[in-house]
């Protein structure tokens, strides 16, 4: 009866027991853990701590049970919960504190599984970071602070012998981009009772990011960290190739810096555009001549004494045919914002090409031209005969407000326009040789004198 | 002749053709279509310097030009031709590879050289027609444009060893032929309707009149690039080894090198 009790209290758990399984967690990585377990190096008065998870895949809770059986240098320091919930971990964590140099063991037992850990205790100088009376631990994080990328950070360690015997440090390695060393002493190197030697460890960043390494003296572990910085940007301007702003141009765009860059950097350069012409809204035609629309991307790399644009030196856009303000801004990651205007000032119409036609009992005169204000109105024809004499009509005016109103308020492309005016004649009209035309708007009045008229 | 001049009445002004003319007195100033760097023919607005692209027509275009009435557009496997409202007037299956254009004067009919066979198709304003060609001994070299100088003649611009020539030839068969060498010209070559030759020189774009007089337009010029033409008096310059395109203007008084937009709004 009592062998048929054992039986069943001992079967009970192993079914549970058949479904955990042991990790150790060093920073996010989980390691399973098989029948033994080394905690590593340490000086006497270190303490080493592994963290565990205990993991089911069972779903429902798993008892769980952690036991120790240690001769003092390893405890649990922190306890894991009595179950593993279903589908989830426990935690619990054992720390290697050697009082005094030598060898150690310890047997952990998991619900049914059992771990051997081993640890050492070796003897050695006290380690302090210059600047401080504590010896580090092991596993003490220094800290090299924010350093600027291409600069230099150098951090002191002193070694301390206390005994009355010399003390031999054998190896010492730094590891980890952006951490160099040791420098300053030779290892191996024998330390006398009292003497304090030192070596530094340089942090020398190359990005604005964290950085992470290890300090290993002769097996003992300590962590280094510390923080790249992005040198500030030197003082980045929008410069145009042109600084008059008129309508229907093409200008370009640099940015060039105040001095060489010692960073990189990233950021866009944006275009918006302002109508002065009372209910215009926007002319899709101010836009930068490559890439997207009105946004361009800008980069500078080390030694740059200019940004780039869309990857070329400059960008080029053109001013569209509205009278108005067009605002670049220059927007670098962690820098405040920067602006530049080009105002286009209200201009005269711009007659772009003109041309005359004679046709059959008619005269076509064509033009096409710009008119940033949008008022154009009153047109005025005169035309003239092979000698270039005045004929006798005199001038014809036409009131071209209504057309042109209609005209500029449902087209896409801005103030430009193309006009034909027809002229109906009776006569021969290849006596007709020239034709002189005038238009006004808001501005003034633009001519374009003695067209010749063509078959 | 006073009293003759004194006979002439201009009764009528209008703003508004309508009446006679499709398009509306007051419009957007064409500048004719592009090819774009996905290869999509677009139609192009505005003025030197103020350029808007209208949307994408077709894709796939292997070569295009537009006279200001007429285009035409070489895709992979067809030859079309369509309007200055980009409306197809006739298409004509062809070998794949490249072709080269010519306007008539006043634009309503072309010539299209097809590379691949050696092929001249000639648009005559309703259809796609095949067109006698110069036998092939006359022909060596690498003919690098075309021009329709009249309704009868074509004109071959041939590349030989670093030299440009000028072959002229009856398009009938029957008539004389000529053909001298074009000192200082070199390909990428454009010939407009106007006689105007289109080439570039270190650093500019030469205008070379039919009078033979130049006229250079400087110009931040790629690499490798082609010259297309856009209407009448405009040239479009394709960069091989970018998305960069450029529009030339030729008319006299009025020459300038500008960049297209790649993008619309």
């Amino acid at each position: 009866m009592i062998s048929r009790a054992l039986l069943f209290f001992t079967l009970i758990p192993l079914s549970g027991f058949a479904q955990i399984q042991v990790f150790t967690l060093n920073g996010s990585t989980l390691t399973a853990v098989g029948s033994s377990l080394s905690f590593g190096t340490a000086a006497p008065g270190d303490t080493i701590e592994i963290q565990f998870r205990v993991q089911s895949a069972s779903r429902k809770d798993v008892p769980l049970t952690v036991k120790l059986s240690s001769d003092g240098a390893f405890v649990i320091q922190c306890l894991a919960a009595p179950y593993v919930p279903p589908d989830a971990e426990s935690a619990f964590c054992v720390d290697f504190s050697p009082t005094a140099a030598g060898s150690f063991t310890a047997t952990l037992a998991v619900n049914a599984i059992d771990i051997s850990l081993t640890g050492t205790a070796v003897a050695g100088a006290a380690v302090t970071l210059s600047g401080s009376t504590t010896p580090l631990s092991y596993g003490a994080t220094i800290n090299f602070g924010s350093v600027t990328t291409g600069q230099t950070q150098s951090e002191t360690f002193i070694f301390s012998n206390s005994s009355n015997a010399s003390l031999t440090v054998n190896s010492v390695t730094v590891s980890g981009a952006g951490f160099s060393g040791p420098t300053g002493v030779a290892f191996p190197l024998t330390i006398g009772p009292g003497q304090q030697p030192s070596f530094q460890v340089a942090f020398t960043p190359q990005s604005g990011t964290p950085y992470q390494g290890t300090l290993t003296i002769d097996g003992r572990v300590f962590n280094l960290t510390g923080q790249g910085l992005d040198p500030p940007l030197p003082t980045a301007t929008i410069d145009f190739a042109s600084n008059v702003g008129a309508s229907a141009q093409q200008n370009s765009i640099t940015i060039p810096l105040s001095s060489a860059s010692q960073g990189s950097a990233t950021g866009t350069l944006t275009m918006a555009f302002q109508p002065s012409v009372a209910g215009v809204t926007d002319d899709p035609a101010v836009q930068f001549l490559s890439g997207p629309f009105r946004m361009a991307t800008v980069s500078i790399a080390p030694g740059d004494t200019a940004a780039t644009i869309g990857g070329q030196s400059s960008i080029q856009f053109q001013t569209g045919t509205t009278a108005g303000t067009i605002t670049f801004t220059l927007t670098m990651e962690d820098n405040p914002p920067q602006q530049a205007t080009l105002t286009i000032p209200p201009a005269p119409i711009d007659i772009n090409t003109a041309t005359a036609v004679r046709e059959l009992g008619a005269l076509n005169v064509a033009f096409s031209g710009f008119d940033n204000t949008y008022s154009a109105s009153q047109l005025a024809f005169t035309f003239y005969d092979l000698k270039g004499k005045a004929l006798s009509q005199g001038e014809f005016n036409v009131n071209a407000g209504p057309q042109f109103q209609k005209y500029f308020s449902s087209t896409q492309a801005g103030g430009a326009f193309a006009l034909l005016a027809n002229f109906m004649v009776s006569g021969d009209t290849s006596q007709v040789g020239s034709v002189t035309a005038q238009i006004t708007n808001s501005l003034g009045t633009t001519t374009a004198q003695q067209i010749p008229i063509t078959n | 002749m006073t009293s003759f001049i004194a006979n002439i009445a201009i009764v009528c002004a209008l703003l508004a053709a309508e009446g006679a003319r499709a398009q509306p007195a007051i419009a957007p100033p064409q500048l004719g279509f592009v090819e774009d760097s996905a290869h999509a023919l677009r139609p192009a607005y505005g003025l030197a310097g103020n350029f808007i692209l209208g949307p994408r027509m077709t894709g796939e275009v292997v070569a295009e030009a537009f006279s200001g009435s007429i285009g035409l557009l070489k895709t992979d496997s067809s030859l079309v031709a369509f309007d200055a409202q980009g409306k197809l007037l006739g298409s004509k299956d062809v070998a794949p590879g490249p072709a080269i254009f010519a306007f008539a004067s006043g634009g309503a009919t072309a010539l299209a050289y097809l590379a691949a066979n050696k092929e001249l198709v000639e648009w005559r304003g309703d259809a796609f027609a095949p067109s006698s060609f110069p036998d092939q001994e006359s022909m060596a070299g690498t003919v690098v444009a075309i021009a329709f100088p009249s309704p009868v003649e074509v004109t071959l611009f041939v590349e030989r060893k670093d030299t440009i020539w000028e072959l002229r030839f009856p398009l009938d068969a029957a008539g004389a032929r000529s053909q001298k060498a074009l000192l200082g010209v070199h390909a990428p070559l454009l010939a407009l309707p106007t006689g105007d030759l289109i080439y570039a020189e270190r650093g500019a774009i030469v205008v070379r009149r039919a009078d033979a007089s130049e006229v250079r337009i400087a110009a931040p010029l790629p690499e490798s690039f082609s010259l297309q033409q856009m209407n009448q008096s405009w040239v479009q310059l394709i960069d091989f080894n970018s998305d960069a395109r450029f529009a030339i203007q030729t008319a006299p008084g009025r020459e300038g090198f500008y960049r297209l937009p790649e993008q619309s709004k």
